[in-house]
């Protein structure tokens, strides 16, 4: 691993690419377009993904084609980053790979439970197939839950969910599939930090996953409350095993709301929730989520900006850079649905 | 060094002369008009004149019609054109649109038509390794056939359709995609259609007009968009002789409407009650006899002078006046900021300290004599402000270049001039009096940081503004603190003669930075006028505020003194720069010595001379005119049509 010195060239190149980033004055340009063509113009004329959309005709481009080169632009962005100091090498730095390929075996999987195993293949990125540890495009024509095994058979994630047996129906229950494949990211990730890194680095590292991950532990727990009104030790299950500013007792204490507003009033007293009152001190149910994105996206900034650690730096432009992706696709949501802008601006993270 | 003398004006007539008292306005190009909301006395009944302006329609019709031909029409003497009101300029308009509506669509449909053929072209080259003749493909009828592009990324998907009843021919690729097509049966159409659609094929239809194979359909349609081509371009010429033709008419009838409609626009200024119009301007004292001779002829109209502090509501407007030598420097004085009416016009002040900064800065006889032909010429060809500024520093320049002895980097060029007047070497070799000119530097600041506090004074004494006068920074308190400071240390560091007694410390120190920290209570106990309270926090915020105001007051004496440096600073970076030219220069061949040299004079020229121009005006605006000068004034502007066509 290069030294921290050294390293000190991709935190710098991580601010670089944090520069290019959408502004808020091209989001309010990307707002008032009428359609993806529009959009599609105006970022192939006025931001860093005009080299990406030069050979693309914008008044023919297909909305999905066009939100498949934005993804693949972030992948490459995030392929660059990782090779510009032989950080590929390092296992950590293939930790995206890792959480899609995760992606990509439930989504299967879930497309089987559907019956529509052959549409999967229309939702595999392509830029993602020569990158996976596994042959994705056998993986597209897995027709039941063996098949899937078959071609995830040298890989980690087998050893995971081999034991698990379909209900009476036939169908897998994918979320608890997903939760021990996240689980097993987690833990893999948690203990490669500590085998890549010195003890500050990892400390640091860690922090952050732990914060973001609450976070996503928070939104999760809400939808299970608002959905299904289970109880907080049904919750607890379903919750990823990490705990940042967010301790054990007090995400109890937050899963034994009554119901999702009871849910609000409680989130209101924890740290995050505190946090968040410095933003919108008028959280509640139909915004609580997005405010939760925006509390994410704020400590990336932060640690984007005030770290002196390569992989915290990565971890943070790469989380942004998702976020950017989310907010241009729900503004072309938004306009092929012709939703008011009012509306779309307030979904969107800036 | 001053502003021009301004009379207050106040016209008033009937409403049926307000048309003929604004175009009398602006035949003088002297009446500065004031907007009627800032004289306007809404409680007496006066009310601002809100009509919608007849002639803006056809303005945009005008407009619109010579962006049509892309012209951009001229002002021309309208006299003898007779449609006056909107309808008639309208049709006027509409009998030369037509005479070009025939050719215009003509080139309209051309355009089109070669837009397709170019998209065409794009579709077939990517297409030319087919074969087979294009109408034999599509007179197939048992199999559909798509033409179009699929994304790289998704060519690779296709293996996994190896069951589906269809085959995909790639015949070229670019960045982004696999041009090709493919063929699938009639019955399968729809499935397969729809697995192209998931994996964004982007279908292109091939124009009806495409005939023959892949080659040979591209070198037809290449052929027939370069005879189109052509056709466009004799199309143009037509047009362009056409336009020539009426180029004289479109003048006319431009200047006329935009003549109607400016004035129109005119009426706004005007406030008005019981029939009977109101205007208020400013207009110089030296016109006021011509000026009121315009309306000899208009019995009910009537103009009334007043000094132009007459109306409290408005602050007369600007007008520099300066001599001959000083006035292209307003140009400077402009980018900072007028002087209030009452203020003080620097542009003499500016003139000077420009012009010796950059000729000390910049100091070669040659490169001075350069810049200032160079000048010279801009101020012929262009007539340019900048022209003229280039001549007068030039000249300084190369006066300092005497004094310097340098020319054209040579330094030794001058000896033989300095033995003739006496001399036994250059009066100042720069790399031999390195500190002479850092000193110098520092010195010609503090003359003119003295100079610019002391200007200060006078103008705020005219102006009774008794706190900063006297008491300021910039003031009589801070002139004796800056110059106690100055002499004490030039005298006991170099003279070796403390002056700092106690009684020096105290009152010529102490006692004025006191009177500059006490200077609001003290500005206000000699203006007699009531203590108001300014900001909150009382005593302790008054202490606060004052210290660091005070330690910032101390700061700024110290840094803008030492900016002066860079006077110096420059004075050896030119000289330096002209050595690398010359080491150059004599490291080449003979042949190259002299193209070295021209060219490194005119790279030092450019180069240093925009970096020495820009930094003397930054130590004007910022450690001269900080001291003395606020750019608060607006503008003289005389009202007149302005027949610049907003064509793009």
């Amino acid at each position: 691993m290069p030294d921290n010195f050294s390293l000190n060239a991709t935190i710098a190149k991580a601010r670089a690419f944090y520069g290019k980033r959408l502004k808020k004055q091209d989001y309010d340009e990307l707002l008032h377009k009428s359609s993806v063509s529009e959009i599609a113009e105006y970022l192939k004329r006025n931001t860093h993904f005009s080299e990406e959309l030069e050979a693309i005709d914008t008044n023919a481009v297909h909305r999905g084609f066009l939100e498949s080169i934005l993804k693949r632009y972030n992948f490459n962005q995030y392929a660059r980053l990782c090779k510009f100091q032989g950080l590929n090498k390092y296992p950590f730095y293939n930790y995206m790979l890792v959480s899609m390929e995760i992606q990509m075996v439930v989504s299967c999987i879930m497309h089987i439970n559907a019956d529509a195993s052959e549409d999967f293949i229309v939702s595999v990125p392509s830029y993602l197939i020569s990158h996976a540890s596994f042959d994705l495009l056998e993986l597209s024509k897995a027709r039941k839950y063996d098949d899937v095994l078959k071609v995830i058979k040298k890989t980690p994630y087998y050893d995971v969910i081999k034991g698990e047996t379909p209900d009476t129906d036939g169908l897998y229950d994918c979320t608890q599939i997903e939760h021990k494949l996240r689980c097993y990211y987690l833990t893999w990730l948690r203990k490669i930090i500590l085998k890549d890194f010195s003890s500050k680095v990892s400390k640091e590292i860690i922090s952050i996953i732990d914060i973001q991950y609450d976070l996503i532990n928070i939104i999760n727990g809400f939808r299970i409350k608002a959905f299904s009104g289970s109880s907080a030790e049904e919750i607890e299950k379903l919750m990823l095993p990490v705990y940042g500013k967010l301790t054990k007792a007090k995400a109890h204490q937050l899963f034994e709301a009554k119901d999702s507003s009871d849910y609000i009033e409680r989130l209101k007293h924890t740290f995050y929730g505190q946090q968040i009152m410095h933003f919108d001190d008028n959280m509640t149910q139909s915004n609580m989520e997005t405010d939760i994105h925006r509390l994410r996206t704020k400590y990336a900034k932060i640690h984007l900006r005030a770290s002196d650690n390569a992989p915290v730096s990565l971890y943070s432009i790469l989380f942004l850079f998702d976020v950017e992706i989310q907010n241009i696709t729900i503004i072309i949501e938004g306009i092929r649905y012709k939703a008011p802008v009012s509306y779309i601006e307030k979904l969107l993270i800036i | 060094m001053s502003i021009e003398k301004m009379e207050l004006v106040n016209i008033a007539g009937l409403l049926k002369d307000l048309d003929n008292v604004l175009l009398k306005c602006c035949d003088s190009e002297c009446f500065h008009i004031e907007t009627a909301l800032h004289s306007i006395d809404a409680k007496r009944g006066f009310e601002i004149l809100k009509e919608e302006n007849p002639y803006q329609n056809v303005l945009k019709k005008i407009y619109s019609l010579s962006n049509l031909l892309s012209y951009r029409p001229q002002k021309a003497d309208f006299s003898s054109f007779e449609p006056e009101t909107p309808d008639e300029l309208e049709d006027y308009i509409n009998s030369i649109e037509v005479k070009f509506k025939t050719l215009n669509s003509d080139i309209k449909n051309l355009t089109h038509e070669m837009s397709e053929r170019e998209n065409a072209a794009s579709l077939l080259k990517h297409l030319q390794g087919i074969n087979v003749d294009y109408e034999r493909i599509f007179s197939l009828k048992h199999t559909m056939v798509r033409f179009g592009k699929l994304p790289i990324g998704n060519y690779q998907k296709l293996a996994y359709y190896d069951e589906k009843p269809f085959i995909f021919f790639a015949y070229d690729k670019d960045k982004e995609y696999y041009w090709g097509m493919y063929f699938v049966p009639l019955q399968s159409r729809e499935i397969v259609d729809d697995i192209f659609e998931s994996l964004f094929f982007e279908r292109i239809h091939v124009p009806d007009f495409v005939h023959g194979t892949g080659q040979e359909a591209a070198e037809e349609n290449l052929t027939i968009l370069e005879n189109e081509k052509q056709e466009l371009k004799e199309k143009k010429e037509e047009l362009k002789k056409l336009l020539a033709e009426n180029k004289k008419n479109i003048n006319m009838v431009f200047s006329k409407i935009k003549f109607l409609n400016d004035s129109f626009e005119l009426r706004k200024n005007a406030s008005v009650i019981n029939g009977k119009f109101y205007i208020t301007g400013f207009i110089p004292a030296k016109s006021v006899k011509s000026f009121i001779k315009l309306f000899d002829n208009l019995n009910d109209v009537s103009v009334l002078l007043s000094p132009p502090d007459t109306d409290s509501r408005l602050e007369p407007p600007s007008k520099l006046k300066n001599n001959r030598f000083a006035q292209p420097f307003s140009m400077f004085v402009e980018m900072y900021g007028l002087p209030s009416y009452h203020g003080f016009n620097p542009t003499t002040f500016v003139a000077l300290t420009y012009t010796l900064l950059f000729g000390i800065m910049f100091g070669d006889l040659g490169q001075g004599l350069v810049i200032a032909l160079v000048g010279f010429i801009i101020y012929k060809l262009k007539k340019n402000a900048m022209g003229q500024i280039l001549t007068r520093i030039g000249i300084s320049s190369a006066l300092f270049g005497l004094l310097y002895g340098s020319v054209f980097g040579f330094e030794e060029a001058l000896n033989p001039l300095y033995k003739l007047i006496g001399l036994t070497e250059k009066p100042l070799d720069v790399f031999k009096s390195t500190n002479t000119v850092l000193i110098g530097a520092i010195a010609i600041g503090v003359c003119l940081i003295i100079v610019s506090i002391c200007l200060n004074i006078i103008i705020k004494l005219k102006q009774k503004d008794y706190e900063k006068a006297l008491f300021g920074n910039n003031g009589v308190a801070g002139l004796v603190f800056y110059a106690s400071v100055l002499v004490g240390g030039i005298s006991t560091i170099v003279l070796k003669h403390n002056l700092f007694t106690p009684l020096y410390i105290i009152f010529l120190i102490v006692l004025p930075l006191l009177i500059m920290f006490f200077r609001a209570p003290l500005g206000k106990l000699l203006s007699r006028s009531a203590h108001t309270e300014d900001g909150e926090g009382g005593i302790g915020t008054f202490i606060a505020e004052n210290f660091f105001e005070l330690f910032e007051f101390l700061l700024g004496y110290v840094t803008n003194t030492m900016s002066f440096l860079r006077v110096g600073g420059f004075v050896l970076s030119h000289a330096g720069m002209m050595l690398v030219v010359m080491t150059l220069a004599e490291g080449a061949s003979k042949g190259a010595a002299p193209i070295i040299l021209i060219l490194g004079n005119i790279f030092v020229m450019c180069m240093e001379g925009m970096i020495v121009g820009i930094q003397v005006l930054r130590l004007e605006f910022y450690e001269i005119f900080s001291r003395f000068y606020e750019g608060d004034g607006h503008a003289f502007e005389p009202i007149k049509i302005d027949f610049d066509a907003e064509v793009k």
